[in-house]
Parts: structure tokens; C-alpha cells; sequence
């Protein structure tokens, strides 16, 4: 079916007119629906990181003397963990996170899972920051 | 008329001993090792990619990598007494170490234990790759195991509730270094380790950048090592060391060697192992591993 130009243009200029007097604006009857809030993580947690410990970066190294970040986020009682994908129970979170070794997971106490991915091949552990704050701890 | 530091020499088939700070005799206890390291764990550079001089020193340098002297205080410094207990008690510190680097909780596991399972019930010293064989078949028993005794070294005289507890911590990931470059590349990211030592002459003294002015030999002492630092003004790599002679020895319980100095000699008689990881306490605080994705 070929569109007729003045049906288009009649229904952009009722489009606007719906909207403030300048036109500009979209209609109120028309709200964008807002970005869904991310759930906020309640009570104990725990950042699991699955690494090949063979492979191990400089980044996690430092990550895991970080003395700074173990003390905030265990105040916080969120438990860290790093696992090797080849023992128990690293398998089992390698295979959870796809085989995208390294890779993080934060999850809660009943197995929950509120986050995960990848690691960048440098970061520090204000990456890890960044992914809790996400769910407000 | 003996002094700190002093060292007392035996007869062969006696260990030599150490005036330790407070007047005590301190057996040397590291023997020649009787198993190959090679039936225990696989050399490092087989498994890990060994790393330059300039990625050793970013990473032992960067910011946000706290030194081991930061993590673990005087408070976890050793203390095996007057016995030959160096192995243990070092390998010990390493394991827990280890654990705790991977999130678990500090357990203090017991370096007497650790030095029952090959001494043949005698005070004779033990070897390093013994020890870890020994550790990986029966595990290291929390210090707090009911009935466990302080510097008992006797197996006969462990209680069974050792053995049992220790079997929650006989799996631990490790390997062993014959290079500089290999201990180096293992304490750089993040392994805790131990190496022989070599206590003559002015061992216990330490310089003005906390290094034992000790010097190389055949290696009669044990001990665990946890950081590896860079020291811009003297221009060197330290190995930190916790000994396990508590505090009142060298600086709080801890001196740093160098590598030419102090471990060029001993390495041509004894491997060092390192240690990435330990296996999950199964009684441990552990996570779930039944994952809901949402």
C-alpha cells in the first residue's frame, strides 16, 4: 500500500498540536516510561570472581590485597570470593557465566543473581564499586 | 657466653641451633628434601607465564595493591618455640594465607601439626616437599582443634579430632620455583609462598631497608614469604618474610631478603613452592551455588 504525503503531514501536525503551544514538546498523554530501577540488593551478599588461576592478571592480584575494598565491602557483608573455573565450586560459576572467564557474579544469599559478566582485562577494584553501587551497597 | 643471634653449632645429625631474641634456643629444623618437588606440585613456569622485570615491578608497585605488612599485622606472626617446627610453621602461615587472599575467612592452622606428619615423632627438622606431600594427603589441623597441644610434635600424640579437622584443608593449588624470575612472577600477582633460608652470622640483624644481614648457604630454615617489594632507594626487589619467631625478632616478627644475597645459594638445595589458591572449606562460610538468574 503506497502512503499518502498528506495523510502523513496531517497526522505530524495533530501530533504536535496535542503538545505545548509552541508544538515542540511530545504530549503529556504520551509519557516516556521510565528506565526500570535496578533491584536493590538487601542483606548478605557475595561477589564471586572465576578466574583461570593460571591466567591470573595483575589487576585481580591487586584486587584481592586491596585492603581498602575488603574492609568496606565486608563491612557491608558482602562476602568476596575468587574461585579457579576448574575446581568446586568454579565449575559450577564458570558455567554460570558462560564460560566468560574471567568473570564476576553478584548474587545474594539465596542464590539470586543481580549481576555478572566479564572482567576487563585491567580494572581496579572500583569496577567492583561501580557494580555495587549499582544495587546500592 | 651466648648472645641473640648467636648461632650454636652441633654435632652431625643434630640440628643447629639460634639464640633467639629473648634468650631461647631455636632448632634450625629445614633438612634436605627426601622426595623429589616434582611428586608434589609441577614447576611454575610450566603453568604460568613468567613475567618481565618492568611487569613485576608495575604490578608489585601499583596504588591499590596493599603491602602484606598492611594485610596481616603482628598479631599473625608465629611462634615454633624452641622446636624444629620452621616447615610447618611456615607452610602453615602460607596455606592460611592463601585461603584468605581468596575470600575465606582466617583460620589459624596449626604448624606442629603440620611438623608431626613427617618428623617421625623425633625433633629432627623435616623437608619442605615432605611436608606438603604429607599436608595434601591429611591436611592442616585448626590450631584451635580440641586437645591439640602447643609444640607437641609428636604424631602419636595428635588427637584424632586433628586429623579429622585437617581434612577440611588439605586441598591447596600449588607449584615450585627454581628461579628468580619464577618467585618473583608468583608473589607479583598475588601468591604466598615459602623458601629455604639460610640462618648464620648476622641473621637476625637487619640493615637500614629491613633486610637480615644474613648470607646465603645450604638453607637450614624455613619461612614463609607473602609480598614482593620494590625498594626504589635501594634499588632492589625485597622478598617480605613473616618469620616465625614472634615479634620481639627482627622488625615486629619480619625481615625482607634479597635475592643474591640470600637465596642464590639456597635454591641449588631446596625448591620454593608457591601457593595461588586453596580449595573451599567445605564447613566454611560458603556461597550458594544453586544460581537463580533473573
Amino acid at each position: 500500500m503506497k502512503l499518502d504525503w498528506r495523510i502523513v503531514l496531517a497526522f505530524v501536525l495533530a501530533w504536535y498540536s496535542l503538545g505545548s503551544v509552541d508544538g515542540c514538546r511530545l504530549p503529556d498523554v504520551l509519557p516516556i516510561p521510565p528506565a526500570p530501577q535496578p533491584d536493590r540488593l538487601e542483606g548478605k551478599a557475595w561477589l564471586i570472581v572465576v578466574e583461570e588461576t593460571e591466567e591470573r592478571s595483575a589487576s585481580l592480584a591487586a584486587v584481592m590485597r586491596d585492603k581498602g575494598f575488603q574492609d568496606r565491602i565486608a563491612t557491608d557483608d558482602v562476602h568476596f570470593r575468587v574461585y579457579d573455573d576448574d575446581g568446586e565450586p568454579g565449575s559450577k560459576y564458570a558455567q554460570d557465566l558462560g564460560g566468560k572467564v574471567p568473570g564476576y557474579l553478584l548474587i545474594d544469599d539465596a542464590g539470586k543473581v543481580y549481576s555478572l559478566g566479564e572482567l576487563p582485562s585491567e580494572f581496579t577494584s572500583e569496577f567492583f564499586n561501580g557494580v555495587l553501587r549499582e544495587f546500592g551497597r | 657466653m651466648t648472645k641473640p643471634g648467636d648461632i650454636i653449632s652441633t654435632p652431625p645429625g643434630e640440628l643447629d641451633q639460634i639464640v633467639g631474641p629473648e634468650g631461647n634456643l631455636i632448632k634450625l629444623g629445614l633438612t634436605d628434601e627426601k622426595i623429589k618437588a616434582s611428586a608434589v606440585f609441577a614447576p611454575l613456569r610450566t603453568k604460568y607465564k613468567l613475567l618481565s622485570e618492568s611487569e613485576i615491578k608495575a604490578s608489585v608497585t601499583r596504588s591499590d595493591r596493599n603491602k602484606a605488612r598492611e594485610i596481616w599485622g603482628p598479631d599473625r606472626i608465629k611462634d615454633q618455640d624452641g622446636i624444629g617446627a620452621c616447615q610447618g610453621y611456615a607452610s602453615a602461615a602460607a596455606i592460611e594465607k592463601a585461603r584468605e587472599l581468596g575470600g575465606q575467612e582466617h583460620i589459624e592452622l596449626s604448624g606442629d601439626f603440620a611438623y608431626s606428619l613427617v618428623n617421625d615423632g623425633r625433633d629432627q627438622g623435616s623437608g619442605l616437599a615432605e611436608g606438603f606431600q604429607a599436608a595434601s594427603q591429611h591436611g592442616y589441623a585448626p590450631a584451635s582443634t580440641p586437645g591439640l597441644k602447643r609444640w607437641e610434635y609428636r604424631k602419636s600424640r595428635m588427637p584424632q579430632a586433628a586429623f579429622e579437622a585437617a581434612k577440611r584443608f588439605r586441598g591447596f593449588e600449588g607449584f615450585y620455583a627454581e628461579t628468580e624470575q619464577e618467585l618473583y612472577t608468583g608473589l607479583a600477582l598475588g601468591m604466598v609462598g615459602v623458601i629455604a633460608v639460610h640462618v648464620a652470622g648476622a641473621y637476625s640483624q637487619l640493615d637500614r631497608y629491613g633486610v637480615s644481614r644474613g648470607g646465603n648457604g645450604v638453607g637450614n630454615h624455613a619461612v614463609c614469604v607473602d609480598d614482593l617489594v620494590w625498594d626504589a632507594a635501594l634499588g632492589k626487589f625485597k622478598i617480605d618474610s613473616p618469620n616465625s619467631w614472634k615479634t620481639s625478632w627482627g622488625e615486629q616478627g619480619r625481615c625482607y631478603y634479597l635475592w643474591d644475597q640470600h637465596l642464590r645459594t639456597t635454591t641449588k638445595y631446596h625448591k620454593f613452592y608457591l601457593f595461588p589458591a586453596a580449595t573451599q572449606d567445605s564447613q566454611g562460610n560458603n556461597p550458594p551455588t544453586d544460581l537463580v538468574m533473573v
